[in-house]
């Protein structure tokens, strides 16, 4: 290790400083490559959410978004399994009759997902259930909980009714998402390009 | 004595020893260039540097937060990553010029930069709130940069959203110990050590016992009944065994280190001192004891004593590692025998305080002799002010606890003039 650091410092200059350079920058583009890929080739599904207002001290406000399916009752599902906090989850969704997708499914292992039922990968943040009929309310965090807007923005979000608010989100065949757009009473507000 | 105080002090004192005569001037002359010329040092000008180079990275930070739509995100993300691209390029310029201040901070303001665009890129892409996981990836990157240009800022910048990183986890308590930390830390100590840099020095050491407080932190969350003193205690007497071992006996390098790695764990010691005190205090002794504490802790607390004894019987002078260790066991009998009585903790307290001064005196550590003192402060804090017992009891007793000091100061005048004479 110390003879490695040494040869390192024997280096150029210019190629040590080029390679710290490379390697940063090489982890934001593969950041960047791996979010943008999400939002480009995802399946959309739109979802039902409510808003509330915090600030991230680097990323500034934001709204924490809870959605519909962030609360799941077993007994409402068509297939569930007993899961801990902390699991991993696959939840499936599928239209329901007003157009917004809602929770069918939940296991512990990826299910064979078709852009007619995606399913959302997430993870069990309270209420994991040793059995069945204990499965009442599962709560799972999915990824999709941030939204980040421009300084003071937050609080009109946050003061609006949950009925008017919609997320589109993109959903990538083994279940990862990221948000695509917001929409107010179902006009589009925001729209996140790839890049 | 730094080296800077050495070489002053030194060129002082041949100045005025070729004046009395004692002295030859050629001699002096010889002396001075056994000395080589003085090693390069940052002036005001560098260290005013570093403060712009900190606020601008706070700018472009504060920036990042303000989710300013004027410019599009992917305009943000250019900047950032262009002021990436820019620094380090600058850095490679000026290192090649033989600039080794401006090459540092502009490698520094690139790492800067590098957490910022990883905030934006979170930003942009709406990702869950996984502050951790960021300031991994910022450490992990500032770190690489370190390693590559040898540049203390970037080194700095690891250390700090390295440390956050654990704090965040620990504080948290998702990751308990969080041994993900140590091959971390184990990085920035070889780095430290490689480069025999007194500032890596400092910020690996700092931040070694930043991460036992946040284990402390941890377990006092996780509602166990092991009180906050206990994980500071042990890390204070195996950091203080280990590092007194390695003092005595590794590599000159590995030596300067593991010196400043114990002046931190002597101040570790101090504060387990006074907050055992407190502690005891405010609970009245309740859950302080080892019954409460985890086994490993224990085992842990065991070893630094156990590091201590044998490091006093290898080094020559053996005092100092003998009186820390006697210092942590009386420590360890006031935390575990606290709750039976206020009198004893106090004078179990006062001892362990008086053989944390006589260590620290009898090394050139003066930060040790620091630590010794605000341990003796707060103990006599204690036993004029928290004390039970009426007010002349409290007299009566500090007059006791006098007269045993200054018996024990005439005790050590007594076997120095010996030692002295012999």
């Amino acid at each position: 290790m110390t003879a490695l650091i040494d040869r390192l410092r024997a280096a150029p200059p210019a190629l040590r400083f080029g390679l710290a350079a490379i390697v940063q920058l090489a982890a934001v583009a593969m950041m960047v490559m791996g979010q943008a890929a999400i939002l480009r080739n995802g399946v959309e599904v739109t979802l039902a959410t409510a808003p509330v207002d915090p600030r991230d001290f680097m990323r500034g406000d934001y709204v924490i978004l809870s959605y519909e399916i962030s609360t799941l009752d077993g007994g409402k599902l068509e297939r569930v399994e007993p899961v801990e906090r902390g699991d991993i989850v696959y939840v499936t969704l599928a239209r329901g009759e007003n157009g917004l997708y809602e929770a069918r499914a939940l296991a512990r292992q990826p299910p064979a997902a078709t852009p007619e039922r995606p399913a959302l990968r997430g993870r069990v943040r309270a209420g994991g259930c040793a059995t069945l009929d204990q499965c009442k309310r599962i709560s799972v965090d999915y990824g999709l909980e941030s939204y980040f807007v421009p300084e003071g923005q937050g609080r009109v979000l946050e003061t609006m009714r949950k009925e008017r608010l919609q997320v589109v989100a993109a959903v990538t065949p083994d279940g990862h998402a990221r948000i695509k757009r917001l929409l107010v009473d179902g006009k589009m507000i925001y729209e996140e390009p790839p890049f | 004595m730094n080296e800077w105080s050495y070489r002053r002090r030194l060129r002082a004192d041949l100045e005025a020893w070729v004046g009395d005569g004692r002295l030859t001037a050629d001699a002096a002359e010889a002396v001075r260039a056994a000395l080589g010329p003085d090693p390069r040092r940052a002036g005001a000008a560098h260290y005013a540097a570093i403060a712009g180079v900190v606020l601008l990275g706070a700018a472009v930070l504060v920036f990042v937060a303000a989710n300013w739509q004027a410019v599009p995100r992917l305009g943000r993300l250019g900047l950032l990553t262009g002021l990436i691209a820019t620094a380090f390029a600058t850095g490679g310029w000026a290192a090649r010029a033989g600039r080794s201040h401006v090459a540092d901070l502009a490698a520094t303001l690139g790492c800067i930069a590098f957490g910022a665009t990883i905030a934006l890129v979170g930003q942009m892409y709406h990702l869950p709130k996984d502050l951790a996981g960021g300031l991994f990836l910022w450490a992990m990157g500032a770190l690489a940069a370190a390693a590559l240009t040898g540049a203390r800022g970037a080194f700095a910048v690891a250390a700090v959203s390295g440390f956050v990183w654990t704090a965040t986890l620990g504080v948290g308590g998702e990751a308990g110990l969080h041994l993900a930390f140590w091959p971390f830390w184990a990085a920035l100590a070889v780095l430290a050590l490689v480069w025999q840099s007194p500032a890596a020095r400092h910020l690996s050491a700092l931040i070694f016992f930043g991460w036992w407080d946040v284990v402390a932190v941890h377990l006092l969350n996780a509602g166990r009944d092991s009180p906050h003193v206990a994980p500071i205690f042990a890390g204070a007497a195996l950091g203080l065994g280990l590092a007194l071992l390695v003092e005595g006996h590794g590599a000159k390098r590995l030596r300067a280190f593991a010196a400043v790695f114990a002046d931190y764990a002597v101040f570790a010691l101090a504060f387990a001192l006074a907050s055992g005190l407190a502690l005891g205090f405010i609970g009245g002794g309740r859950g302080v004891g080892f019954a409460h504490w985890p086994a490993w802790l224990v085992v842990v607390s065991m070893l630094g004593v156990v590091a201590l004894l044998v490091a006093s019987l290898r080094l020559r002078p053996w005092q100092a590692p003998a009186a820390y260790a006697g210092a942590l066991a009386l420590t360890a009998l006031m935390l575990h025998f606290g709750a039976l009585d206020m009198v004893v903790r106090g004078a179990l307290a006062l001892a362990a305080a008086v053989l944390m001064l006589i260590a620290g005196a009898s090394g050139d550590r003066r930060p040790r002799l620091v630590a010794g003192w605000l341990a003796f402060a707060a103990v006599v804090a204690y036993l004029v002010w928290s004390l039970g017992g009426g007010l002349l009891d409290r007299a009566l007793l500090l007059a006791l606890a006098s007269f045993a000091t200054m018996g024990v100061a005439a005790l050590l005048r007594k076997f120095s003039k010996e030692g002295g004479a012999a």
